[in-house]
């Protein structure tokens, strides 16, 4: 049917800033989203297999590495939640009418996901308190911890895909009064929809080769104290980055060529904002299978370096391609540049002074607790030397 | 009207939000109010140079990161779903009049949470000085994440000069700012003592646990001597109208039971009375005999008065989502009049189409009228449920109420104060009365006349 009759009205209030700033900071805020989020899903993926591989074995490389990626959860998990505060924000800003529909539509699997996210989460600090860190456990408790770990590992790709079904769903208002009318309950998925599994997988191995990312930037940090775990850290990651990158490039034309054709088109050439980012996404996932690969083999930290800088930008570039999908397919009906803008200068430079301040800060605590996790006798070697 | 509705049956959408909120209130205010206790408290143990209370602190921290890290987080985005769900409109309003606002909290937010974590898991590891500097920056940032909402939940309910001048600033800093800003740091302190109750009345050192107890206790003095001066500002700024269907309840109806809310905040000045009176003879004056199911049991009635508090809260905006700008059913006043001329169906996007499945009687299009415009508040068979209200009105004594809520004036409409007027024109009342008689089983007396006779009839 014909949906311009439903689509519902933004509100007769102006945009608080000009519409390319908005669009920005969408972009830049779901990139911060992204990156811990990515480490949360990878993360506890690559945990809980290398604490099962790992087994009872404590000083294996693999059930450090486990236990390394499993410490690191609860704050990943928690900066993925207050990094999705920005794209949440501006997406409702934008395209609220869009997401509020669909969120309606898909309202009780939708809601479910912020228990699953609570159980998901106090599963990881169950984990890191109750399983690795008691003494009672010394038997297989990388088994135990890992099949906890599975557990959250499937709770936290079972959120992704509730939010692949919102933010496709989102995308195609002429399926929203059909399925709205067999359930006014909200109870209802996306799962017709022809982009939802490529989309998904493209977005879950994203998340398995940033896992990787996060073995190998464990292994930079090991690079002065143990070459040889360092090595093995670096050597694992890249493989896992490598193998998943080379998948990509197949899954990623799947998911092209399941979009709506006049999508597909606009990547195509067809628009140039879309089919630049894309082009370039692709280029540098090139560089990011040679790099890695080098690593892989070599366990050079420069290689490794190299691949995971391009990594970022691609996950950048890639954020702003899933952008343009989504200004594509709305286009036709949902017009944020027809709202009148009214500049909030003053709580605008609040906002960007703020965030300036938070940069500073953050980049000094980090150094604090830098600090004080490596104090200086053992990262300043002449003093070490001299002692002994 | 603007969007579909999701229809939550029994409870009613209103009880989704509800629930989130008042879990994410307590967690949030033990965040702010808790990351004072922590700073103070550390304060203390440093020039005293207290080990024993250090370790207290180290054991209290971990239950209070715990918390509202996880909980206290995720309940906190849980809001944000709940409210796109259940009044996506109100929600609209909000975000376009204060993404800015919101964002600006976003960092204080961010704040919070890493000084959480360095503060956590640096025990021992920094100097303690530098430890303690950490507490007091957790309990800046988070007064300040409240210094940033409080002035966009104060908004729905006093917008004041925004209502004119659209200005969000004038929305921000309104009425009930700074009552409310006061009101919730002294909850906060009062929370923060009682949850520090529970955690210190496990502390095994006799001498310690006396001492925090009692320090404890005193969390929740200033509430006691600076909250009926707030709570007093607070009312005074808090529109009249409100007031009055507070205390008066709607004498001219049959819902003098309104009043309700006037019940509600006796029972919670009573409950605070007595929580206060109780620390102090308990707690207080006899630290040894504080036990944790004691400790647990001021827990709860602190939890239960401030629970309270929010939901009265709550009831003083109906029926605004916007106080004078839009319902709760998320229709704008300014709208009404041409609702009311022009037809709440003809202009609705989606109160007509979803109607089609059952074919477009006038039944299932007063069944939308219902969800659109009554359903914020009301369900059919469960909270507040229409059948039970509607009673035995016969198909005219429906219609009859209809028109006494559809009327604006309030000598009219003693409704005005809790239920938001009846919009759309005549030919939506008819329909909407069809299907209210449905509900309370008097359809049958007066066959569903199709709304085109009625309307032929009355030319
Ligand atoms: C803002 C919330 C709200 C909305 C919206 C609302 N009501 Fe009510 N309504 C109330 C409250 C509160 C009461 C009092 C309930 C009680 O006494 O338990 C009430 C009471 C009633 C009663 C009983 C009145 C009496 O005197 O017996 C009826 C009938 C009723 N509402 C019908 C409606 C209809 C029809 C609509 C939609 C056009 C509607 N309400 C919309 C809040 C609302």
């Amino acid at each position: 049917m014909d949906p311009s009759t439903i689509i519902p009205n933004y509100q007769p209030l102006p945009l608080p800033a000009p519409l390319w700033l908005l669009q920005t900071l969408l972009v830049v805020g779901f990139f911060l989203h992204v990156i811990p989020m990515n480490m949360t899903l990878g993360g506890s993926i690559l945990s809980s297999l290398l604490l099962i591989k790992g087994g009872s074995d404590k000083t294996s490389y693999a059930f450090r590495a486990g236990k390394g990626l499993a410490s690191a959860l609860p704050i990943c998990i928690s900066f993925a939640i207050t990094q999705g505060i920005v794209p949440l924000l501006f997406l409702q800003l934008l395209y609220g009418p869009a997401y509020y529909t669909s969120s309606i539509v898909m309202a009780v699997p939708w809601i479910s996901l912020l228990g699953l996210l609570l159980i998901c989460y106090y599963g990881t600090y169950l984990i890191t308190y109750r399983v690795l860190h008691s003494n009672e456990h010394a038997g297989g408790s990388g088994i135990k911890a890992g099949a906890i770990m599975l557990l959250v590992a499937l709770g936290l790709g079972g959120i992704g895909f509730l939010f692949s079904n919102n933010m496709t769903l989102m995308l195609t208002p002429e399926k929203w009064v059909e399925l709205y009318k067999s359930s006014a309950s909200g109870l209802h998925l996306n799962l017709g929809e022809r982009q939802l599994w490529p989309r998904y997988l493209h977005f879950a191995l994203s998340a398995v080769a940033v896992g990787g990312l996060t073995l190998g930037a464990f292994g930079l940090y090991f690079s002065k104290r143990e070459q040889e775990y360092s090595t093995w850290l670096i050597k694992t990651g890249s493989r896992i980055v490598a193998g998943i990158t080379a998948l990509q490039v197949l899954v990623g034309f799947a998911f092209l060529f399941a979009l709506p054709s006049i999508a597909t088109k606009n990547f195509l050439g067809g628009e140039p904002i879309g089919s630049i980012s894309l082009a370039v996404s692709v280029v540098l996932s090139v560089v990011v299978l040679i790099a890695t690969t080098i690593a892989a083999i070599t366990g050079s930290n420069k290689a490794f370096v190299t691949g995971m800088l391009s990594t970022i930008v691609v996950i950048f570039t890639m954020i702003v391609t899933r952008h343009m999908l989504r200004v594509y397919s709305l286009h036709q009906h949902f017009q944020p540049d027809s709202l009148p803008v009214a500049v909030q200068w003053d709580i605008l430079i609040a906002f960007l002074v703020c965030a300036a301040g938070l940069i500073a800060y953050l980049t000094w605590l980090t150094r604090t607790v830098w600090g004080a996790f490596n104090p200086p006798e053992i990262t300043f070697q002449p003093k070490a030397e001299t002692t002994v | 009207m603007n969007y579909p509705i999701w229809v939550v049956p029994i409870f009613g959408g209103g009880w989704i939000i509800g629930i989130i909120a008042i879990v994410h209130v307590f967690l949030s205010h033990f965040a702010v109010g808790g990351g004072a206790f922590l700073a103070l408290t550390e304060e203390l143990a440093y020039r005293r140079k207290d080990e024993n209370l250090y370790a207290y602190l180290r054991q209290h921290s971990r239950f209070f990161m715990l918390l509202t890290s996880v909980a206290g987080a995720v309940t906190g985005v849980g809001i944000w779903w709940a409210i796109s769900l259940v009044n996506p409109d109100g929600t609209a309003v909000l975000i376009q009049n204060f993404t800015l606002g919101w964002a600006v909290e976003y960092v204080f937010f961010v704040a919070e949470l890493a000084t959480v974590f360095a503060y956590y898991y640096t025990w021992d590891k920094l100097t303690k000085e530098q430890h303690l500097n950490l507490a007091r920056m957790y309990f800046g940032f988070s007064v300040m994440t409240l210094v940033v909402i409080n002035g966009i939940l104060t908004f729905m309910l006093t917008p004041g000069h925004w209502l004119e001048s659209r200005y969000w600033l004038e929305g921000f800093f309104n009425a009930t700012y700074w009552p409310s800003l006061v009101l919730r740091l002294l909850i906060m302190f009062a929370l923060a003592g009682m949850y520090a109750m529970v955690t210190s009345s496990q502390i095994k050192d006799q001498k310690t646990r006396e001492y925090v107890v009692r320090f404890c206790a005193k969390w929740l003095l200033p509430i006691f001597f600076i909250g009926p001066v707030a709570g007093y500002f607070y009312l005074a700024n808090v529109p009249q109208a409100a007031i009055e269907t507070v205390f008066n309840g709607v004498h001219a109806s049959g819902v003098g039971n309104f009043s309700v809310l006037a019940r509600a905040l006796y029972l919670s000045l009573i409950l605070s009375g007595t929580v206060i009176v109780f620390a102090y003879i308990g707690p207080y004056l006899n630290p040894r005999g504080l036990t944790v199911r004691i400790s647990i049991l001021f827990l709860i009635c602190g939890l239960t008065v401030t629970g309270i508090t929010e939901w009265m809260r709550e009831l003083l905006r109906k029926p605004y989502v916007v106080y004078g700008y839009m319902y709760c059913n998320g229709i704008r006043k300014e709208s009404v009049d041409k609702l009311n001329e022009g037809g709440f169906l003809a202009q609705s996007k989606w109160s007509t189409i979803t109607a089609l499945p059952h074919g477009q009687n006038d039944i299932e299009l007063g069944r939308n009228i219902f969800r659109y415009q009554c359903m914020s508040c009301h369900t059919e068979n469960g909270y507040r449920g229409m059948k039970k209200l509607l009673g035995e009105r016969d198909r005219d004594a429906i219609e009859g109420f209809l028109k006494t809520i559809k009327s604006r004036n309030k000598e009219n409409n003693p409704y005005l104060g809790i239920m938001p007027p009846l919009v759309g024109n005549d030919d939506d009342l008819q329909k909407l009365a069809s299907y209210l008689c449905t509900i309370n089983g008097h359809s049958e007396t007066s066959p569903a006349v199709s709304s085109k006779t009625r309307a032929s009839s009355q030319f």
